[in-house]
C-alpha cells in the first residue's frame, strides 16, 4: 500500500538558490511545497510525495522541454552498511512522475567482500545515478555523514500532459533500513523550458601511451562540441574498462584553452578502452575510445570499421581495376597496332 | 581504345563490387552457427543498438536482440529479480557482446546473463538471456522509454547429456523470460515491436533457429 504525502500544488519555485532562469517556467517546486523526510521503510511500496497539475496542451518535446531538478540529501544507517554481507544485492531510489521513472539512484557495494563502517571514512557503499542533462555520476557512500545528490533529467513524454499527476518515490532493495532518510532539498523542482537537451560529442583528439615496468600512463586529449560547436566549461570524466567490464575511477579532464586533457594510469595491457563522460549544462554524452601503445585514435563498432575499410578497399580494388585495365587496354591496342601493322606490312 | 578500356576493366571492378557487397555480407554476416544474419541498427531518438549480440566484440552474431526492458530497468535489478525466481547468475553462461549507443558514439557492453536452470539434464531445456546497456551506468535513458535495458535470448538443452545438445529457440525463450517477468506483476507485452531479425524456423546443425523478429517489451516498475 503506497503512502501519500502530498505536498499543496504550486507554481512558484520560490527558491532563492536555484531559481528558475528567465526561460523556464516553474511547474512544481519543494521550496513552494516542502516535503518531509522520508525512511527507506515508509518508501518501500512508494511514497507519493507531490502532485503536478500540468496546463492544457502540455507535452515533451518541440519547444517544450520538462525538465526535472533534484537536490536530495541521503542518510544510510551505519550500522546496516557495516552488516551488509558479502555480494549484497544493489537497492534503489528511484523517483517517477505520473508512474514514469525519471530519477534511479542505485547502491551497491564497491567491494564483493561486503561493506564496514569500522574505518569511519567510506561505508564500502558507492552511489550512481544516470541522466541526460550531467550524465552518469557516482560517489561514495560515507559512514558518518549524509551524500548529496544533485541530478536533473528530462521527463519521459508520456508523462507530461494535460492534468495532475503523482510524483512518487520509491525504495527497492533486500531490506529498507538502509536508508534512513530521504530529504528534497528545496531545490528540487520541475522546470519547463524551450530549450531541450543539446546534441553533447566527445572527440579523441591525440592519445599517447607508454608502458613503463608493467605501468601503463596514458595523456588523452578530447574536444567536446555541444550542437556542432566546440565548447569550454564541461565537466569530462575518463576512466578505464577494467579487464572485468567494470568501471575504474574517473580521473577529471582539465581545460588547456582549447581542449580537454586527462591522465591515466594503470598496470596492466596498454591497450584499454576509456570511457568519457561530459556534461555541460543542459546534456550529456557517454563514449567510449579504445588507446593502445600505438597511438590508437577513436575506434568505433565494428559496423563502423567495417565500413570504413570497405570504403577503402572499394577505392583501392577500383584504382587496381583502372591500372590493370589500362594496362590490359593499352597491351590490347599494341597487340592490335602489331597486327595493324603486319597486315599494311 | 576507351571501350577496350572499359571492357578491360570490367571483371577487376566486378571483383571491387564484390569486395564491397562481402564486407557488407559480413555485417549481415556469418553467425556463430553459420548462417546469414541480417544485422539492423534499431534506433530510437538519439540512442541506437544492433539487433544481434555477438562473440567477442563482433567477430560473429550470436543470437537475436528480443526482449525490451523499459521505465525502471537496470542490469543488476533485473537480474535479481530473476534470481530470487530461481534463475541462475553468470556461473553458467558464456560471454557474449551488445553493440550500443546513446547517442554520443558506440560502445560494447558484455553480458553472462541470467539461465535456468544452470545446466540442463538430458531432455531439459534451459532459458537463456543476455541483458546489454553501457557498462558505465547499466542502463539507457531515453525520453520514449524511460530507464531501459535490451536482452538477447535462446534455449540451451540437453547441455549435460553425452549426447544430443541443442542451441536456439530464441522466440520461445522471449515467450519464457517474458512470462516470468509477468509473474513478477511486471506488465508486459508480446511480440510489441518489429526487430528486424528474424528467423526462419530451421535446423542448422545443432541450433535451431527461431525468431519471429518482433521482440517484446517489459516495463518495469
Amino acid at each position: 500500500m503506497s503512502v501519500a504525502i502530498v505536498a499543496a500544488i504550486s507554481l512558484n519555485c520560490g527558491d532563492d538558490s536555484r531559481p528558475c532562469t528567465a526561460s523556464e517556467r516553474c511547474e512544481w517546486s519543494v521550496a513552494s511545497a516542502p516535503v518531509p523526510a522520508l525512511t527507506g521503510q515508509l518508501l518501500a511500496n512508494g511514497a507519493e510525495v507531490a502532485r503536478i497539475a500540468f496546463p492544457e496542451g502540455a507535452r515533451q518535446g518541440a519547444g517544450q522541454w520538462y525538465r526535472i531538478d533534484l537536490e536530495l540529501e541521503v542518510d544510510v544507517q551505519r550500522d546496516l552498511a557495516g552488516k551488509l554481507p558479502a555480494g549484497t544485492v544493489p537497492a534503489y531510489l528511484s523517483l517517477a512522475v505520473d508512474g514514469a521513472t525519471v530519477f534511479q539512484l542505485k547502491l551497491s557495494p564497491v567491494s564483493a567482500t561486503g561493506s564496514s563502517c569500522s574505518s569511519r571514512s567510506n561505508s564500502g557503499l558507492e552511489w550512481s545515478t544516470y541522466g541526460l542533462v550531467y550524465g552518469a555520476q557516482r560517489g561514495p557512500v560515507p559512514c558518518d555523514d549524509p551524500f548529496s545528490v544533485r541530478f536533473a533529467n528530462y521527463l519521459q513524454a508520456r508523462s507530461v500532459h494535460a492534468g495532475e499527476v503523482p510524483v512518487t518515490l520509491k525504495f527497492e532493495g533486500p531490506d529498507p533500513r538502509l536508508v534512513g532518510s530521504v530529504v528534497l532539498r528545496p531545490g528540487s523542482k520541475v522546470v519547463v523550458s524551450e530549450e531541450g537537451p543539446p546534441r553533447v560529442e566527445v572527440r579523441l583528439g591525440h592519445a599517447s601511451v607508454t608502458t613503463d615496468g608493467g605501468t601503463t600512463r596514458a595523456r588523452v586529449d578530447f574536444s567536446v562540441t555541444v550542437d556542432g560547436k566546440p565548447v569550454g566549461g564541461a565537466k569530462v570524466d575518463v576512466s578505464r574498462i577494467t579487464d572485468s567490464q567494470g568501471v575504474g575511477p574517473a580521473t577529471a579532464a582539465a581545460w588547456n584553452g582549447e581542449g580537454y586533457e586527462a591522465g591515466l594510469a594503470w598496470d596492466g595491457s596498454p591497450e584499454a578502452t576509456l570511457l568519457v563522460s561530459a556534461a555541460v549544462a543542459r546534456g550529456s554524452t557517454l563514449a567510449m575510445v579504445e588507446v593502445g601503445a600505438a597511438d590508437g585514435g577513436p575506434a568505433g563498432p565494428a559496423k563502423a570499421a567495417l565500413l570504413a575499410e570497405g570504403i577503402v578497399m572499394m577505392l583501392f580494388a577500383l584504382m587496381i581495376a583502372l591500372w590493370i585495365g589500362r594496362r590490359v587496354a593499352c597491351g590490347r591496342l599494341a597487340i592490335r597496332a602489331e597486327k595493324s601493322g603486319n597486315r599494311r606490312h | 581504345m576507351r571501350r577496350a578500356y572499359l571492357r578491360a576493366a570490367f571483371l577487376p571492378l566486378a571483383a571491387a563490387v564484390a569486395t564491397l557487397c562481402s564486407l557488407l555480407a559480413v555485417q549481415t554476416a556469418d553467425a556463430e552457427h553459420g548462417h546469414a544474419v541480417s544485422l539492423r541498427i534499431v534506433s530510437v531518438s538519439e540512442d541506437q543498438f544492433i539487433n544481434w549480440d555477438f562473440k567477442n566484440k563482433g567477430t560473429a552474431a550470436d543470437w537475436p536482440i528480443n526482449i525490451l526492458f523499459w521505465n525502471n530497468a537496470e542490469v543488476d535489478k533485473i537480474k535479481t529479480r530473476y534470481r530470487w525466481d530461481g534463475w541462475f547468475g553468470s556461473e553458467c553462461g558464456d560471454t557474449m557482446w551488445g553493440a550500443l549507443s546513446d547517442g554520443g558514439g558506440w560502445m560494447w557492453d558484455s553480458d553472462d546473463g541470467v539461465k535456468t536452470p544452470c545446466t540442463p539434464a538430458c531432455f531439459v531445456a534451459a532459458t537463456h538471456m543476455r541483458l546489454y546497456a553501457p557498462p558505465a551506468t547499466d542502463r539507457l535513458y531515453n525520453l520514449a522509454w524511460g530507464y531501459y535495458v535490451i536482452a538477447s535470448t535462446h534455449k540451451d538443452r540437453n547441455e549435460a547429456c553425452p549426447f544430443g545438445t541443442k542451441h536456439g529457440w530464441s522466440e520461445d525463450a522471449e515467450q519464457d523470460a517474458v512470462n516470468t517477468a509477468k509473474g513478477f506483476g511486471w506488465r508486459a507485452g508480446h511480440d510489441w515491436a518489429d526487430f528486424f531479425n528474424p528467423l526462419a524456423s530451421v535446423y542448422l546443425g545443432n541450433h535451431y533457429l527461431q525468431n519471429d523478429g518482433r521482440a517484446s517489451h517489459v516495463q518495469v516498475p
